[in-house]
């Protein structure tokens, strides 16, 4: 699955994508330095604890960020250059790209039947159909979805958050006809089994139109049903760019690391009952007046001293691990071999990595999860 | 829900039954709104007296035709003749009741229309740009304008566009329009800060949001989206200001510095009755109290009423059942075919 994009068949193409907030003298960066890629039919996940600026990172790919906010860098969907021009961003809205949110109660307008607002999206990507046409289409969207068409006269506060959830994703989905979709913590809201459903729903949809998809969540299970490869976020930088495999095998990143031992986990809680389960220590940082160094330096376990205080590290390769390589070495033959990190896929943004690089040598040790 | 739809025959319809169908759809949402005001005793007031003011208002003149003529003994009690009775020159009471009723009425409505209109216009622009040169000064402005008492602001504001004479295009305006205006005006910072406060809250919800990148146009957003979110207080506030409007008008020309004798309001008529009231004339004095209290009574009401009507949630509560067809089972608005627990299993790993 994991393909370098050429550059004329990226979808989205962000480089050096920053978000600033408040005064310019000292401003809030929300976002720093960001560059992302997404390939036609490829999933991209973002993953990151609150207040890292995953969401702001998504809002601002399609200009949603606030008029106080400060974007720099470049925004590109289909070789079409979007960050500073404010009516091509809004002509790729809805249509080829579009957004799930977190939280579908309130992304519906409450004055409007559900039926109504769809149809409104529907006469607005696809202007050719008439009336009837429009209301069957709307139907047919719901139904794709597992609503009733009948419902199509409730209002949404007669729905259930799950279902508000399907009818947003067959706003972002279906209406349209996106090659992109953003989906920003869609399950979030819901409960464990409706997630199930939901994320379900999400990878047959994406199976049967083959579109792109950028997921930002900090649930790491989500990632690994629907997505390709992750970026892993912490105070508005990538620290990590992994595969899968490679951030449920072999997380490269101290803070990758420290997120999986954070997540609960059904065996692990029960052996470790009564016990308090981990957790990192600390807080993000002040993103208006951030660490000089590592901005992970102050909660790392794995802190080398002075460097990682003084200086900002690169994002940069990482070698492969002896644990990646070994982990599915008995996985049968030709089976893994596509989802395995190869080198350069896997890159980290910490010293302990650019030391291990500069000395050419073999990768960290003591690093599985 | 929609009888057009469900009256008419399956197939091609017959010419007339179209045309009632089409009729029946027209008038649908009239009946409904109807059912759903007369369904709580607060309601039933408000319309019986709304309909009573606009009989007077409307049926009035064929009734008691002219206010000014003096056709009868001054000063006589109400009667079958004149119902009302008549004032000190022999005017017929009830004739210059339903006159002074259509330019009070009158007034009152169209200052509260304009006011409404062009005060949300200018409380969303506001709240749009908020935090903006025009947003600021939109506010103070509203400061200004509010901090005058409007007993104080509707007189002076009426006096200085009556000295300098107002005219649209070849129509000098009269004083009852001047009279609008001016309290059109007084009302207007009330929509002002309402539209912005509502349209502030509204525009950070996710919904506006939602509708912008899923691709909405700027017109669509704010007249489309915006404006039917705040519209059920502005349109409460605007049936409140209806009644105020009807109390400034009738205590400014009660003071004798709004609509000018011969012109009959309620206000003037109850500057006639004050002289009178000492010589056991208690008719004149009655009749347009009781009208302005009615008045305010029915708009109090009704906009009581409204507030409930235009929340969607309501709606259910009034109809008494819900408004699906037939009940749906939960199970089948899920995908079939597959447990959720699989699915679970992955998730926690």
């Amino acid at each position: 699955m994991i393909q370098a994009p050429t550059k004329t068949t990226d979808l989205l193409a962000v480089t050096g994508l920053g978000v600033a907030y408040g005064d310019p003298a000292a401003p809030v960066r929300a976002v720093v330095d960001v560059d992302l890629t997404v390939g036609r039919g490829e999933s991209v996940g973002i993953v990151g604890e609150s207040g890292s600026g995953k969401s702001t990172l998504l809002r601002a790919l399609l200009g949603l960020h606030g008029s106080g906010a400060a974007v720099s860098g470049g925004i590109a969907v289909d070789g079409v250059q979007l960050a500073h021009d404010p009516a091509a961003m809004r002509r790729v809205r809805g249509g080829t790209v579009s957004m799930v949110f977190q939280d579908p109660v309130n992304a519906f307008n409450p004055a409007y039947t559900l039926g109504s607002q769809l149809g409104r999206l529907v006469a607005l990507h696809r202007p050719e159909l008439g009336r009837e046409q429009r209301r069957a289409h709307v139907a047919a969207m719901l139904d794709r979805v597992g609503i009733p068409a009948h419902r199509t006269r409730s209002h949404p506060f007669e729905f259930s958050q799950g279902q508000l959830q399907r009818c947003m994703i067959a706003a972002a989905f279906l209406a349209g006809r996106p090659a992109l979709v953003l989906a920003d913590e869609p399950t979030t809201s819901l409960d464990v089994t409706v997630e199930a459903q939901i994320v379900e729903l999400i990878r047959d949809l994406r199976a049967e139109l083959g579109m792109s998809m950028v997921l930002v969540t900090h649930n790491l299970g989500l990632v690994a049903d629907l997505c390709d490869r992750v970026h892993v976020m912490y105070a508005g930088r990538f620290v990590e760019h992994t595969t899968i495999r490679g951030l449920f095998d072999s997380p490269a990143h101290p803070y990758t690391r420290a997120l999986l031992k954070s997540a609960p986990d059904l065996d692990r809680v029960r052996e470790s009952r009564g016990s308090r389960l981990p957790t990192m220590r600390g807080g993000v940082p002040d993103l208006a007046a951030p660490p000089p160094g590592c901005p992970f330096a102050p909660r790392c376990d794995e802190h080398l001293g002075e460097v990682c205080d003084r200086d900002l590290p690169e994002l940069l390769p990482v070698p492969l691990m002896p644990a990646a390589r070994t982990a599915h070495g008995t996985a049968p033959a030709g089976q893994a071999s596509d989802t395995l990190p190869r080198p350069g896929d896997v890159r980290a943004r910490c010293h302990r990595h650019a030391a291990s690089a500069l000395s050419g040598g073999t990768a960290v040790e003591g690093v599985k999860a | 829900m929609i009888p057009a739809q469900s009256s008419l025959p399956s197939g091609p319809a017959a010419g007339p039954e179209r045309v009632l169908g089409r009729l029946r759809a027209a008038a649908a949402p009239v009946g409904r709104a109807a059912r759903l005001m007369t369904r709580r005793p607060a309601g039933i007031c408000a319309t019986v007296l709304v309909v009573l003011l606009a009989a007077v208002v409307l049926v009035g003149p064929w009734l008691a035709p002219d206010p000014n003529a003096q056709t009868a003994a001054p000063l006589t009690a109400p009667s079958g003749d004149h119902w009302m009775g008549t004032d000190n020159t022999g005017r017929d009471v009830l004739a210059r009741f339903v006159a002074g009723a259509r330019i009070s009425l009158l007034v009152a409505l169209v200052c509260t229309a304009a006011a409404t209109v062009v005060g949300t216009l200018i409380g969303m622009a506001a709240a749009l740009r908020a935090g903006g040169r025009f947003d600021i000064l939109t506010m103070r402005l509203t400061d200004v304008v509010m901090a005058f008492p409007l007993l104080v602001l509707v007189p002076v504001l009426s006096g200085v566009f009556t000295q300098k004479g107002i005219a649209v295009g070849p129509v000098e305006l009269d004083n009852v329009a001047i009279m609008a205006i001016a309290i059109g005006i007084a009302l207007t910072p009330v929509f002002v800060r309402l539209a912005r406060a509502s349209a502030l809250a509204e525009v950070r919800k996710d919904y506006m949001t939602a509708a912008r990148c899923l691709g909405a146009r700027r017109r669509d957003l704010v007249f489309g989206n915006l404006l039917p979110n705040i519209a059920t207080p502005i349109v409460v506030q605007a049936a409140f200001s209806v009644a105020v409007a009807i109390i400034v008008e009738a205590s400014v020309s009660f003071l004798g510095l709004g609509i000018q004798p011969p012109d009959a309001s309620w206000g003037t008529l109850l500057t006639d009755a004050r002289s009178q009231l000492l010589l056991g004339a208690w008719w004149l004095i009655l009749f347009p109290t009781l009208g302005i209290a009615a008045a305010v009574l029915a708009l109090t009401l009704l906009g009581d009423e409204l507030r409930d009507l235009l929340d969607p949630r309501m709606r259910r509560t009034f109809h008494g059942k819900p408004r699906r067809r037939a009940p749906q089972p939960e199970a089948a608005t899920e995908p079939a075919g597959r447990s959720a627990d699989g699915e679970l299993e992955e998730e926690i790993r």
